[in-house]
């Protein structure tokens, strides 16, 4: 058992965004468990936040297949207090920085 | 000690009912579905390793197939099925190979709708034996 776990931000945009909010609200996991993943869909744009714990198949299988590298994210995990993203030109996110002590 | 380049893995998917051709335009639509392979991001070295999926759909079910040795993108169809669709809508009939030989089966599908179970393999047979073994020692133990 692990005790990983994190929060993963995804932004998707244009047609797709439509696509996966669609895909999602009548996913048998979104109508059984509608906490699982925060969606916030505006015309052309679809935000997402999912908890992880242990793992993510949403974010690290479901979305991959379909829509290939095509959105973005940020992903931090508690564990290690480690962040992730590949929006390099900060679209939607930037990793956060701390100020030292 | 195991050689993973040897071992195959091949899952046989039903879906039927009413999201049978839900499932079929999610596939249709997706990257997998209109670029015919996975992404760089799920499978990295398609010279190392070997994913396949093929899928149809026909008289209201949908038969999909998903093959992936040197456990390379491994159950990516699983993961989607279960959250798309629920539980009970889908059958499997899952079998691992070790260099071609059968070595386990494994299945969801209990009333034998679409999918029967091989007969036991030899590797199944010897897991059960030693567990039987190992039963039976725990058994005798004096505490």
């Amino acid at each position: 058992m692990t005790d990983r776990c994190g929060t993963i931000w995804i932004a998707i945009e244009g047609e797709n965004a439509k696509m996966i909010y669609d895909i999602i609200v009548n996913s048998h996991t979104y109508k059984e468990y509608p906490d699982s993943l925060k969606l916030d869909y505006k015309e052309g744009l679809l935000l997402i936040m999912e908890n992880w714990w242990c793992c993510s198949p949403f974010a690290d299988c479901v979305i991959p297949f379909l829509l290939g590298d095509d959105y973005y994210y940020m992903q931090h995990d508690d564990l290690d207090d480690e962040w992730e993203t590949n929006d390099h030109e900060r679209k939607y996110f930037t990793i956060p920085t701390y100020d030292e002590p | 000690m195991i050689d993973w380049s040897k071992i195959t893995d091949t899952s046989k998917y039903v879906v039927d009912g009413d999201d049978a051709k839900r499932v079929y335009d999610i596939l249709q639509m997706s990257y997998f579905g209109k670029n015919k392979k996975l992404p760089t991001s799920l499978l990295p070295d398609t010279s190392k390793y070997n994913y396949k999926l093929e899928y149809k759909y026909e008289d209201g079910v949908l038969y999909i197939e998903e093959r992936v040795s040197g456990c390379s993108g491994g159950f990516i169809i699983n993961e989607l099925l279960f959250f798309l669709v629920p539980h009970d809508s889908i059958y499997i009939l899952s079998e691992r190979c070790n260099d071609g030989v059968p070595w386990s089966y494994s299945i969801k599908d209990d009333e034998g709708k679409y999918f029967v179970r091989p007969p036991k393999t030899e590797y199944e047979l010897q897991q059960e034996a030693e567990a039987r073994r190992f039963e039976e020692d725990t058994t005798d133990l004096p505490f």
